[in-house]
Parts: C-alpha cells; sequence; structure tokens
C-alpha cells in the first residue's frame, strides 16, 4: 500500500522488461523479505513497480477475503453451534479428584477438567482479568495429598499487578474450598501479559 | 450392553438425576468413538439423550456411571452426594445388593447459573 | 440443543464496569479479548469456551478460504467444522499456540484437499469451473467494487488448479514444496501454475486502476 503514482504499465510487463530479471525470481526476492539486497532489482524502476503490484495483490487476496468473511456475521452460526455440541461432550477429562463419601458404594470425583475449568472462572469473573495457563501439580486422585495451583493471567493495563494477584489467588482458593476436597498447598499466579482495553489485537 | 429394562431404568435415572437440586445436565458416560469419522461424529446424534446413566452388569455385580454438571450456586460435593445416594437408593429398590453394586458419579463441569457466588469484583481502577 | 449442549453463554451475568464502550452489548464475553495465544493454551488445557471463541474468530475467514478452494459455498462448511473438530482433538500438538490461526488454515486446507480428491475419484470429472457469471467488465467492477472485491473475485476466473496453488501460497503462507506435497503435483508445475496466476490477476488488477 505505497504510493499511487507506482502502477505497473497497463498490460503487466512481461518477463523480458524486467530488465533482465523474470517475475518468477522478483517473486522469490519478495518471498524473502527482498533480502539479501539485490542491486539489480532495487535500482531497476520495472522491477520496483513490479514489486510493488506483487505486494498490492497480496495484500487486496487477504483483505478481500477478510471482507468477505464479515459479509454476514450470522452466517457461520450453524455450523460453529453443531461444532460445539459436538467438542462439548468430548472434553478430555484428566484425571478424577475424588469426593469422600461414607458409604462405600459411592465413588464420587469432579474430573481434572472441572476443577481447571471452574479455577478459569474464578478467575475470568474478575474485571479486568483474562486466565491463561491452569495446571494442578501433584496427586490429585489421593485424598489428602498436597496439591498446588499453577496459574498464568493477563491483565488490562492500569491494574495493579500484586493487588489482582492477591485478589485472583483468594477468590481460586475459595472456588476450591467450596467445590472440592483438595488440600492446597499453595496457589501460584503469574501475570504474564497486559492488554490493552480494546485490544486482543496481537496475534 | 443393556437389556431392555436397563435401558428402561437408564431413562428413569437420567431423569432422575437431572431434577437434584444443583445438577444441571446429564452427560453421556462413555466417550464418543474417536475412529468415528469426523464428518460423522458432528453429524450423527450417536446416544439416545435420554439415556444417560450407564448400568453395567457383569458376573451378578452392577456398575452405573454417571457423568453430570453442577451449578456453582451449591457446593460440588453436596450436589454429587446427592445424586449418588439417589442412585444407590434406586438400584437396592429394585433388589440389588449392596456389596455387589458400584455406584460412579463424576462431575464433568461445575457452571456459572447466574448467580455470582464468589467474592465481589476487583474495585475499578 | 442435545442434552449434552452446555449453556451458550455462560458469561452473560458478567455486569462490571459499564464503560460508554459497552453501550448495546449487554453480554460480551471477556475472552473475546484475549490473545490468540491465550485462547489456544486454554484450549489445550481442555476449555470449551476457548476455543469457540477462536472458532468465531477464525473460524468465518477460514470457511471463506475454503469455499474458494472447493469452489463451493455449501461444502466449505462441512470443511471448516471438520476442520475444527480436528483442531478440538489434536490441540495438543499445536507447537505455538500464538500461531493457532496459521496452524488451523493448515488443517483446513487439508480437510479441503481431501473433498477435492474424492471428488475426482467419485465423480471423475475435471473440476474445470465455469467462467465466471457476466458483470466483469472493468467499467461496472471499478464502479461497483472495491479493488478488494475485486481480486478476489477474480480468483474465480482462474482455472482451479491455478487458483488453488494462489490460495495456498498467498493466504494459507505455504511453500512451493508444501503445495506441491499437498496438491500432488511436481515442483515445476507449482512454479508453472503460480507464475501464470500471479500474471493474470496483476493483470487483472491494472485493469481497475
Amino acid at each position: 500500500m505505497t504510493s499511487d503514482d507506482s502502477a505497473l504499465p497497463g498490460d503487466a510487463a512481461p518477463d523480458d522488461d524486467l530488465d533482465g530479471h523474470t517475475m518468477d525470481e522478483l517473486s522469490d526476492y519478495l518471498d524473502r523479505g527482498r533480502t539479501p539486497y539485490d542491486a539489480s532489482i532495487e535500482n531497476s524502476a520495472a522491477c520496483r513497480l513490479a514489486l510493488t503490484g506483487m505486494t498490492r495483490l497480496q495484500e487486496l487476496s487477504w483483505a478481500g477475503m477478510t471482507k468477505q468473511s464479515r459479509l454476514d456475521p450470522h452466517r457461520d452460526d450453524a455450523w460453529i453451534s453443531g461444532l460445539l455440541d459436538t467438542i462439548k461432550a468430548e472434553v478430555q477429562s484428566g484425571r478424577d479428584v475424588p469426593l469422600s463419601h461414607p458409604d462405600a458404594t459411592l465413588r464420587l470425583a469432579l474430573t481434572e477438567a472441572a476443577v481447571r475449568g471452574m479455577i478459569r472462572r474464578a478467575g475470568d469473573t474478575m474485571d479486568g482479568v483474562i486466565m491463561g495457563r491452569c495446571q494442578l501439580d501433584g496427586d490429585v486422585t489421593t485424598p489428602g495429598a498436597p496439591v498446588r495451583v499453577d496459574v498464568s493471567a493477563s491483565i488490562r493495563f492500569g491494574m495493579g499487578v500484586d493487588r489482582v494477584a492477591d485478589e485472583l489467588r483468594e477468590r481460586v482458593a475459595s472456588a476450591l474450598r467450596r467445590h472440592t476436597e483438595l488440600v492446597v498447598d499453595g496457589i501460584d499466579v503469574t501475570i504474564d501479559d497486559i492488554y490493552l482495553e480494546d485490544g486482543h489485537g496481537h496475534d | 450392553m443393556a437389556t431392555t429394562d436397563d435401558a428402561e431404568l437408564s431413562r428413569s435415572l437420567t431423569a432422575a438425576v437431572r431434577a437434584v437440586e444443583g445438577v444441571t445436565g446429564v452427560f453421556p458416560s462413555q466417550p464418543l468413538l474417536e475412529a468415528a469419522a469426523d464428518a460423522l461424529a458432528v453429524r450423527l446424534d450417536l446416544r439416545e439423550p435420554d439415556e444417560m446413566v450407564d448400568i453395567d452388569r457383569s458376573d451378578r455385580f452392577t456398575t452405573v456411571t454417571a457423568h453430570i454438571s453442577t451449578s456453582a450456586s451449591l457446593p460440588a460435593p453436596e450436589t454429587v452426594r446427592r445424586v449418588g445416594e439417589l442412585i444407590r437408593d434406586t438400584l437396592l429398590a429394585t433388589g440389588a445388593k449392596p456389596d455387589e453394586l458400584a455406584v460412579n458419579v463424576s462431575i464433568r463441569l461445575v457452571e456459572d447459573t447466574g448467580l455470582r457466588t464468589l467474592a465481589p469484583l476487583v474495585a475499578g481502577d | 440443543m442435545s442434552d449434552s449442549g452446555l449453556p451458550d453463554d455462560p458469561d452473560g451475568d458478567r455486569t462490571s464496569d459499564p464503560s460508554p464502550a459497552d453501550d448495546g452489548a449487554e453480554s460480551r464475553n471477556p475472552l473475546e479479548e484475549a490473545a490468540d495465544a491465550t485462547l489456544a493454551s486454554r484450549a489445550m488445557d481442555g476449555d470449551t469456551h476457548a476455543f469457540e471463541v477462536l472458532a468465531r474468530r477464525h473460524g468465518p475467514l477460514m470457511r471463506v478460504y475454503s469455499a474458494k478452494l472447493l469452489n463451493s459455498d455449501i461444502e466449505s462448511d462441512d470443511v471448516v467444522q471438520e476442520a475444527f473438530l480436528t483442531g478440538w482433538r489434536q490441540i495438543d500438538q499445536l507447537d505455538s499456540p500464538a500461531h493457532v490461526r496459521n496452524w488451523m488454515m493448515r488443517i483446513v486446507t487439508r480437510k479441503a484437499i481431501d473433498r477435492i480428491r474424492v471428488r475426482r475419484t467419485h465423480d471423475d470429472i475435471d473440476d474445470w469451473d465455469p467462467p465466471a457469471p457476466a458483470e466483469t467488465s472493468p467499467e461496472r467492477v471499478v464502479i461497483a467494487r472495491l479493488q478488494m472485491d475485486a481480486v478476489w473475485d477474480a480468483l474465480d476466473k482462474l482455472p482451479s488448479d491455478q487458483r488453488r496453488c494462489w490460495l495456498l501460497r498467498e493466504t494459507a503462507g505455504y511453500s512451493y514444496q508444501e503445495i506441491g506435497d499437498s496438491l500432488g503435483l511436481p515442483l515445476s508445475t507449482v512454479r508453472g501454475l503460480l507464475s501464470r496466476a500471479r500474471r493474470f490477476l496483476l493483470t487483472e488488477m491494472e485493469a481497475w486502476r
């Protein structure tokens, strides 16, 4: 998207107008990020024009596809809901985290996935917090065995890291006390990213 | 493979478990066949939605398995105990012997159901 | 909704910190602001909500892309759904969570190419496309459309093999070798097809200036 006056000649230069270079060469050169610097290409107006055209074409291909995909916001609802029905039935449950009962006939448990889910929710329901990694370290399958929780989160720009980490830790602990019988040895919170109010842009 | 009677029992247990306070859903208790073609797995509903509680009988020993989701507004251990006891009592009432019975109940999801159950939010900055 | 389905929007109760930007959007999913890397690593932990956000964020683009590869809008729904299902099942094979979009794009590509192969063996028809419908005279295009629409539409005028090579190269970021492997074509053929596609599209692009 450079200067508009750098238009190609109307007949899209055949190779022999490219000061001895071919379109294929130029395409490869472009793919390499125009390195190593090739003076005979960069000093040729025809080559520069062709490169500009190719770059523009790449941009337009991507832009056209993006625009097309946004034409009808509800166009994708059907296949997405079909997808979700399937994957939700297929969550990898992980280990079983037992819940006690005096009657040995009953074997009651939370799946590890359920525990991780509640930990994430404990953080996601905090304003300005988006949870990331979530791990349970230790033998969660043995009642009474000490367990450590390891979570990461990104927080909104301007929030106090220590204060958020403390509150997050407390909320995770409270959820685990309420819904599990895990003996929690410690909750490690890593704030690994700061995001701006409106942007998931960094992809 | 469940008999017709067990299919009937599974249906009534599924309905009863769904009605327990704090239960928000009952899931298939066996994993989907990974081998199934992707497209088929998406398209076909591989199981009867009303028979989610699995009943397995072998050598006169009966194992009943239920996978559920619960509401975060109630402590999960309480909910799962109620479900386990309900299933046990139902099976005993149909003639199962306590020492020939196992009841497995797993919570696969604890979900928010509109109530905020945790500490208040961090004050805005 | 089947019994195994969970509520679609468990975050609907989020009412925190109303700001002017939130006006009108009464239930916002906080995950929608999360970076791809965050969502992908949560999906690796088994978080279906995170995966859903990824599907909503990138699915439409993948669907449009596969529709172009397949030349079929209807089949593209199946392909993109299958691809995301595969992505979910194989998410532990994702090396770099930040590159989840590119990774998904490759799965979509594989699924679409599988379809094309099946078509070939079963239908035994050369899937050369009919020429694009009328209304493509340069004057009309230049008036009616932005350039980006025009490039996208111009792809329809390419023979299928050229179009596929172009899409794999320019939108999915495949190397020449990868294109050859995927489509079962010798490297020299890939080069030739891309070169012709490029020349044609450049000419088309010039026509709209």
